[in-house]
């Protein structure tokens, strides 16, 4: 997929400080102040990357790990 | 006789000429690995006392004509994450220092039936995935080139003992590159089988839906060897596919005469050290001259396999880590858990996303080899890294040349191709081909071995 017909959120401004501490907050995790901050620092390299995630796909397009009954239901 | 460098299939024969013993072999790794190891931290734990059982009762069966395999009698070792019955399997990690599993991993399972003689349990990155760390129980291993320098991840023990001449063999585990890696930043061979082709039952997770375990050796027909043992269905592993598995051995020799393979050039050309790109378009060249029909491939960039792959993983690892992470978060070291934690804020949408993406970019390398046999291109686009606790981590800003065929799921295997000119460290070549296309790979690989003495080079430890 070539960059003119992608469809992504890298527009989006990365978050603040402040903002990930609440996301983390809402995910239900607790961080010692330290490690709180280290992960800060760490987040915005994983936030540009799933922002770089092409969207708007047609409805055909399946994900790539599918639900296989006969490999998990066995008699 | 010096055993350090043997093949396997040097072993096999001189077992069978009678001209070596197992109980020998074994005795003598075992020195080997006392006398030097404690500079390469490669093994967190020996098993000596079942080497020296295993050895001497496959010793008992070659004498009385009983041959169970190309394994029978071979000393392995085994990457820290692969569960072994009634001996600790800690992941490399404080958070299962004293784990002790109640049973093996059905690859243990069929390397014990294979007679293969186990020496113990190598340095992995904390859970094949947070490393290289200098805050865990063991310190990281070092690389056998150059102790000063690291030798990749996450099997890094692996990379480290088969470079090192401790062990012929050992198996690791690749969801990213994680066999690939190591391999090439060692001057060894490693290959991620098909996602499938290998059991992971009883190998701790890091992402379901990319983990492979494969075998590392010093030649690609050892990786045929040892890969033929592991390899197969298992009913119990959701994953697994069941496919008939060839004769690795079979086809080894065909050469690359009318191959055609697909140089996949855009992905190391521009590599941050200047040795890669030329090494790799010689590797080309050696299998040109060999007969293969050589043409540039275009696929998508690294950048976009490496975010696929890092988002799914991401999900996953915070899946399978979310009850530790939440409870005693101090406890990872801190590379893992600024790896793990990003899972907790990625959204259900993003991880579909990157599924479909998955999907697309999977058919994109099924179109491409409609058109050649296999690709080739580089395993790693730089030598090992300094061992240096402060180095930032690189795991989403510096793509990867192996998570496109964690992406695709398909078998490729990491074989050297040169050494830096001024560090004296490895450069290696990666060929992938369509999924359970194993055999296709090791004849590319055995082919470029039987051409070039990359692979016949050994570090010296003294």
């Amino acid at each position: 997929m070539t960059s003119e017909n992608r469809t992504d959120l890298t527009h989006l401004p990365p978050s603040t400080p402040d903002e990930i501490r609440a996301m983390l907050r809402h995910a239900g995790i607790e961080l010692p102040e330290e490690l709180l901050q280290q992960f800060v620092a760490a987040w915005l390299n994983f936030e540009a990357m799933v922002r770089r995630i092409p969207r708007s796909r047609g409805y055909a397009e399946e994900p790539a790990h599918s639900y296989r009954p006969e490999r998990i239901v066995r008699g | 006789m010096d055993v350090a460098f043997l093949t396997i299939a040097e072993l096999n024969r001189l077992y069978r000429q009678r001209e070596l013993s197992p109980v020998e072999v074994t005795k003598a790794l075992l020195a080997r690995i006392a006398a030097h190891d404690a500079k390469l931290h490669s093994f967190l734990r020996l098993t000596e006392g079942v080497a020296l059982r295993e050895a001497a009762e496959a010793e008992r069966e070659l004498m009385a004509g009983h041959w169970r395999g190309p394994m029978h009698g071979i000393p392995y070792a085994l990457k820290d994450i692969v569960e072994t019955a009634g001996i600790p399997t800690t992941g490399h990690s404080k958070l299962r220092q004293d784990y002790v599993p109640a049973a093996d991993a059905e690859l243990v399972t069929r390397l014990k039936a294979g007679g293969g003689v186990m020496l113990g349990k190598l340095a992995t990155w904390e859970f094949a995935l947070g490393g290289p760390s200098f805050d865990l129980p063991w310190p990281p291993a070092r690389n056998p080139w150059n102790p000063d320098h690291l030798p990749g991840g996450s099997s890094s023990g692996a990379g480290a003992a088969v470079a090192a001449g401790f062990v012929p063999g050992a198996i690791g585990t690749d969801t990213g590159g994680s066999i690939r890696g190591p391999a090439a930043l060692c001057g060894i061979a490693g290959i991620k089988p098909t996602y499938g082709r290998v059991s992971r039952r009883g190998v701790f997770p890091n992402t379901f839906s990319m983990d492979h375990c494969g075998p590392l050796c010093r030649s690609a027909e050892d990786i045929a060897l040892f890969l033929q043992v592991i390899a197969g269905f298992d009913p119990e592993d959701p994953g697994s596919e069941d496919v008939p598995v060839p004769d690795y051995t079979a086809t080894l020799n065909d050469g690359v005469r009318g191959l055609r393979l697909g140089l996949v050039d855009d992905w190391y050309r521009d590599a941050p050290h200047p040795d890669l790109a030329p090494a790799i378009d010689a590797a080309a060249e050696v299998l040109r001259g060999l007969g293969a029909v050589v043409e540039p491939v275009k696929l998508s960039s690294l950048r976009d396999y490496t975010d696929c792959k890092t988002t799914i993983s991401s999900v996953e690892l915070f899946a399978i880590h979310e009850h530790d992470l939440r409870t005693r978060p101090e406890d990872f070291g801190r590379i893992l858990r600024n790896r793990v934690l990003p899972g907790a804020l990625i959204r259900g949408e993003d991880y579909l996303e990157a599924l479909r993406w998955r999907t697309t970019l999977a058919q994109e390398q099924a179109r491409a080899l409609q058109h050649c046999d296999a690709f080739i291109t580089a395993a790693a686009l730089n030598v090992a890294d300094r061992a240096d606790p402060n180095a930032l981590d690189r795991l989403v800003s510096a793509p990867s040349v192996t998570m496109p065929f964690s992406v695709g799921g398909l078998p490729a295997i990491a074989i050297p191709c040169g050494f830096s000119a001024a560090e004296g460290l490895p450069l290696s070549l990666q060929i992938a081909a369509a999924p359970f296309g194993e055999a296709t790979v090791l004849r590319i690989a055995h082919a470029y071995q039987q051409a070039t003495d990359w692979h016949q080079r050994h570090p010296n430890l003294a």
